[in-house]
């Protein structure tokens, strides 16, 4: 329901309509007149007018030049001709052939709608309305005109996208300084209990995997132990490794400590038995820095820059038609839009990327990174790694160090190395690379808008060290990548990627593209490879493969059928004919239960072939099941379960989890009326169900003790717990703390309290000179802890708060309007005391004496 | 080109819609309250501008004048006479300052006394609306007030305790032709614990039964009124007809659990078009 706004328009158009043009002049002379026009979302002017019989005329290129309306040519006593932006609609005034054109729709009008006097053509306000779609009202006795429905104008466009800023900015979180929740000391805390069990669907006994994590958190780190037994036909193997793991964010020179076996950092990641330190963040933010973006439009224009999430910053273009905006630049692709405005209306856009490598750092910023240790996977015995990397600018990027290693049997092979990345352009960027025994490497990006994309990279290998990069028969490789979205109604996506590797008796290329097209509603794809293999002395071996496939997501029909996605493909081999033909369907069959069932024709697998799979996400253990019913070789497949168990050591209760929670942390806590108020919770104060808690980002409702739960957090990394005293049952609640901030700690849950105050309903006011002022800034300031609110008197110099948090406050005007006003003022105490009850402070009064 | 008369009629819808998209709301524009519940939220919502918002309560109800014209009835001072329940319902905030495009939540907390006896007890939430301040900046001594419209949505509030009824009584139903009008009168009386919710239905039949026009109209009938209703029967031609009045306690805009179960009540009279 919407407040009548209307009982205010309402006797004002019935004046106008009571009161109509039998007041007007009643010849056909044009008479002068003056009126005030309101324009609706732009300004009010007091203009000359014509009044001719029961008719108003007004100044059109006035009205123009304020509804920000291009005028596109005129003729002075002939025709005007405008358009109206953004949709470029052409209106034309003719008064030689007596037109109105909008367009390609022709208006006749008479020779009275419009006339030319002293080189201004007046318009009637029906001709007007006729234009722009705009409703004109007419107060004769006030001589007043309102211009309404003026949303298609530009002016009023404009007006919508200042309103639109102001709110995006009041968007902008602003938190104060959060209160933090000490890490709970301890040598040791939680557990987690990780395991996957596989077996084949035929022989799960003989041919599968038996897989255990356990870890705990041990002298602030992260300690697991890992099992892996692996059975196939003919052996087995088992594997037991472990780990401690601990970070420190705020550390300046060392901020993750690794011991056991664990990832080397570096250029390239190995895994070793040994010990790694580093400065590198254990989680590294998303944030990079911050971009400039620097353009030109003409002068005049408007310039909006928006994310995916909103308005991000905006700005005018100066005299020379400049404008800079700042981007928030994330590590990964971060598409933008600019969206211009122009001064009559005019909208363009322009839709930009700028990816920032992984590997990229902050201006001046520096990482560093050693290892030592025993070779796991590499054909080494020992290694010992060297990184460093410096921010030389926001888009230079310098690397280097070493990886030292030693080789049964042969001698220790030295591979220094230095790279650099760079970003010669927003959208160019480059990353060049030399390894000592090892190889010399360069790539490019091209990535003008999120639409696409085009790579490319050649590298030379060392034979010395090309068995540390995968590739030992390469001594060179050439690689390319094209990516291509048309986002229309087609949505076309192309996805093109070549490499071609040569070296002593050996060759290969591959080629791959593919292209995918939704129409209507059906999702095709053409998938084409192609490769071809040299290795000499065998002969060179070529493959080309082609498959065809559609997929639709069914959004209709009966209910059992809607929501399933259906698919139908064939594979075609060029030497060798038809590879497959497939139907395929699935559908979730209740909320966290999945079925596929899949029928085709494989010649690999030599005739028919049925897939069945079944697959779980319920937030427990999770059970996947796939096999493959052929005519030929009968039932093939693999089951897997995997779950995990999460023990919190103070209460004693034991989650459970789906088995990927090793290394995780989480947070348990109790939303409780804090009655004393003394910040801890007391046996005889209750908790508080209902209550909206957002954890790390996540959301949880408090149960009928108060308490919530999160887990899958990262640990040593701040997580803040925050409590909107909007979402309080109670109006006179109050958060004590409106952010908590915690760091988890790794396999284990850490307690936090959220007291949650009686606050009272504070109202009082501001006199000036005796007289009631609205519009001031009021601070109620908590003299004991320094808690502060801001209030902004009514029109009637009341101000009002609700959910003041107990405690001993002083009521005041700023110094700084107090120093604007020149004008003194008395603060004024009062008390809102602990415990419950509604507490309600009345006539608070600050006076301010000039 | 379309008539200026034309225009004017327009103007009077179109005018409004603009202005009205500027505005505050309120939603819903019926709040009811249980035992069980104990409160109830309204979300309250600003348009383009910043609108500063008093909130009350108060005693009132639909009534009619002695013309049969439906007003509030606003009552100051309801004493023992009215089931009141504006002393005790309180809405918080009871002042709010709302940004363009803003939403708040009111919240009503009922505290009865604990020996009301069972029944419908009514309030009515009034929610005052009026342009925001500017901010007095430190440099400057000049103090705008706000806008000086002042705009008040009231919306009715229900307290219900225990078992409740209602029921309504027709006392006699009467229509005739005034001008080109067709005037109604009905003489309803209520009855039970509780106001009636409904809507009362009119439609005009010819000798054959046809219905040929038909009103509906939501009410809510809180104590004995004699209600008058005009329909504009212009385009009736000159003959005999009847109208029938059913009165049933069926309203769309409320939910169903809202509107206590009633039965129908209705009448058919004659009335001729010259």
């Amino acid at each position: 329901m919407r407040i009548p706004r209307c009982v205010f328009v309402l006797p004002f158009l019935a004046a106008a309509l009571a009161a109509p043009p039998a007041r007007a002049q009643q010849d056909t002379v044009p008479i002068e007149a003056i009126f005030r026009v309101d324009l609706q979302y732009g300004p009010s002017r007091v203009v000359s007018a014509f009044v001719i019989d029961t008719r108003l005329l007004l100044p059109l290129t006035r009205l123009l030049v304020d509804g920000a309306i291009g005028v596109a040519d005129s003729s002075q006593g002939h025709f005007i001709a405008a358009v109206l932006e953004p949709a470029g609609i052409a209106i034309r005034f003719d008064t030689d052939s007596l037109r109105l054109s909008v367009d390609d729709s022709i208006v006749p009008f008479g020779k009275w709608d419009a006339v030319w006097r002293d080189g201004e053509l007046y318009v009637d306000t029906d001709l007007l309305t006729e234009a722009f779609g705009v409703l004109v009202g007419i107060d004769w006795i006030g001589l007043t005109v309102v211009v309404a429905r003026t949303d298609g104008l530009p002016i009023a466009r404009r007006a919508r996208r200042e309103l639109a800023r102001v709110r995006a900015l009041r968007r902008q979180p602003a938190y104060t300084a959060a209160h933090s929740v000490p890490v709970p000391e301890g040598v040791a805390d939680g557990a987690v209990l990780q395991w996957a069990l596989t077996g084949a669907t035929n022989d799960p006994l003989g041919n599968g995997s038996i897989q255990f994590g356990l870890g705990a958190k041990l002298l602030d780190g992260s300690i697991e132990f890992s099992y892996d037994n692996r059975r196939y036909t003919g052996g087995s193997f088992s594997r037991t490794r472990g780990s401690w793991i601990r970070a420190w964010p705020e550390g300046e020179y060392v901020k993750q400590l690794r011991l056991g076996d664990v990832q080397s950092a570096g250029r390239r990641s190995r895994l070793i038995r040994g010990v790694v330190a580093t400065n590198q963040p254990f989680i590294r933010s998303s944030e990079f820095d911050l971009e400039e973006i620097i353009d030109g439009v003409p002068p005049g224009w408007e310039v909006e820059l928006y994310d995916a999430y909103g308005l991000l910053d905006f700005g005018e273009a100066d005299q020379l038609g400049g404008f800079r905006l700042a981007l928030p630049l994330r590590y990964g692709a971060n598409p933008f839009d600019m969206v211009l405005y122009g001064p009559r209306g005019e909208v363009q856009r322009r839709r930009r990327t700028i990816r920032i490598p992984f590997d990229r750092l902050p201006d001046h910023t520096w990482e560093y990174a050693l290892g030592v240790g025993a070779c796991h996977t590499d054909p080494c015995g020992a290694a010992f790694t060297a990184d460093l990397r410096y921010g030389l600018s926001r888009r230079v990027t310098a690397q280097s160090g070493w990886d030292l290693m030693s080789r049964p049997g042969e001698s220790a092979l030295f591979q220094p190395y230095a790279a650099v990345s760079a970003a010669v352009l927003p959208s160019v960027s480059v990353t060049g690379e030399a390894v000592v025994n090892g190889l010399v490497r360069a790539q490019t990006d091209f990535e003008p808008t999120p639409d696409f994309r085009v790579g490319f990279s050649h590298t030379f290998f060392s034979a010395e060290g090309a068995q540390f990069f995968g590739s030992a028969l390469d001594r060179r490789r050439t690689e390319g990548s094209l990516t291509w979205f048309r986002r229309d109604n087609l949505s076309t996506a192309v996805q093109i990627s070549a490499s071609r590797s040569s070296g002593p008796g050996s060759g290969r290329t591959f080629l791959r593209a593919i292209v995918t097209e939704r129409i209507a509603d059906i999702r095709f794809a053409a998938d084409v490879r192609h490769s071809r293999v040299r290795l000499d002395p065998t002969p060179t071996t070529s493959i080309t493969i082609v498959d065809l496939s559609a997929q639709r997501l069914i959004d209709q029909g009966p209910s059992w059928l809607r929501a399933a996605t259906i698919g139908a493909g064939v594979g075609l081999d060029f030497s060798k004919g038809f590879e497959s033909l497939r139907l395929q369907g699935g559908r979730a069959v209740r909320e966290g239960i999945r079925v596929d069932l899949g029928l085709g024709w494989f010649r690999t697998q030599g005739g028919l072939v049925m897939d069945l799979g079944l697959s779980t996400t319920l937030g427990g253990p999770r059970f996947g099941s796939r096999n493959r019913f052929t005519s030929t070789a009968g039932t093939q497949g693999i089951q897997l379960i995997d779950g995990s168990l999460l023990w919190d050591r103070r209460s004693g209760h034991v989650a459970l989890g789906d088995g990927r929670d090793l290394g995780r942390a989480g947070i348990t806590g109790t939303v409780f009326l804090d009655l004393n108020g003394d910040g801890r919770r007391s046996e005889d104060e209750p908790g508080l169900e209902g209550v909206t808690v957002r954890v790390g980002g996540r959301l949880r409702t408090s149960d009928h003790e108060g308490r919530f739960s999160v887990w899958e957090l990262f640990p040593f990394q701040p997580a803040r717990v925050e409590v909107s005293a909007d979402k309080l049952e109670n109006p006179f609640y109050a958060v004590r703390y409106r952010v908590i901030e915690v760091i988890p700690t790794p396999n284990s849950f850490v307690p936090v309290e959220i007291p949650v105050v009686v606050g009272a309903e504070v109202s009082g006011g501001v006199l000036l000179d005796g007289e009631p002022l609205g519009g001031v800034r009021v601070v109620l300031h908590e003299i004991g802890n320094g808690f502060e609110m801001a209030l902004i008197t009514y029109a009637d110099g009341g101000f009002y708060a609700l959910g003041v948090p107990p405690g001993e406050y002083e009521a005041s005007i700023p110094s700084d309007i107090l120093a604007g006003l020149g004008a003194t003022s008395t603060p004024v105490r009062f008390t809102v005391p602990e415990g419950a009850g509604q507490k309600i402070i009345e006539a608070v009064v600050l006076f301010i004496d000039r | 080109m379309m008539r200026r008369t034309v225009v004017g009629i327009a103007l009077l819808v179109a005018l409004a819609v603009p202005v009205l998209l500027q505005s505050v709301f309120i939603a819903p524009h019926a709040v009811f309250i249980d035992e069980k519940t104990g409160g109830a939220q309204v979300t309250l919502g600003a348009g383009d501008a910043a609108e500063e918002v008093t909130v009350d309560l108060a005693f009132g109800y639909p009534d009619v004048n002695p013309d049969g014209m439906p007003y509030l009835h606003m009552v100051d001072d309801p004493g023992d006479e009215f089931p009141s329940a504006a002393e005790w319902i309180r809405a918080f905030p009871r002042r709010v300052r709302l940004e363009p495009g803003d939403r708040r939540t009111l919240r009503l907390l009922a505290t009865p006394p604990a020996d009301l006896a069972d029944g419908e007890y009514w309030a009515r939430l009034i929610v005052t609306a009026r342009g925001a301040t500017t901010p007095v900046a430190s440099t400057d001594t000049t103090v705008r007030a706000g806008l000086d419209i002042v705009f008040r949505l009231i919306v009715p509030v229900t307290y219900r305790r225990g078992a409740v009824s209602t029921g309504v009584a027709l006392q006699w139903f009467e229509a005739a032709m005034e001008d080109d009008s067709l005037v109604a009168w009905m003489g309803v009386d209520r009855f039970g614990n509780a106001a009636f919710l409904g809507t009362a239905e009119f439609t005009v039949l010819d000798d054959d039964g046809t219905a040929l026009r038909d009103w509906a109209i939501p009410m809510g009938i809180y104590y004995q009124m004699d209600r008058r209703f005009v329909f504009h029967v212009d385009d009736l031609p000159s003959g005999s007809y009847r109208l029938a009045l059913r009165l049933a306690a069926e309203r769309k805009d409320l939910e169903d659990n809202q509107v206590l179960p009633a039965a129908p009540v209705g009448d058919t009279v004659a009335f001729v078009v010259p």
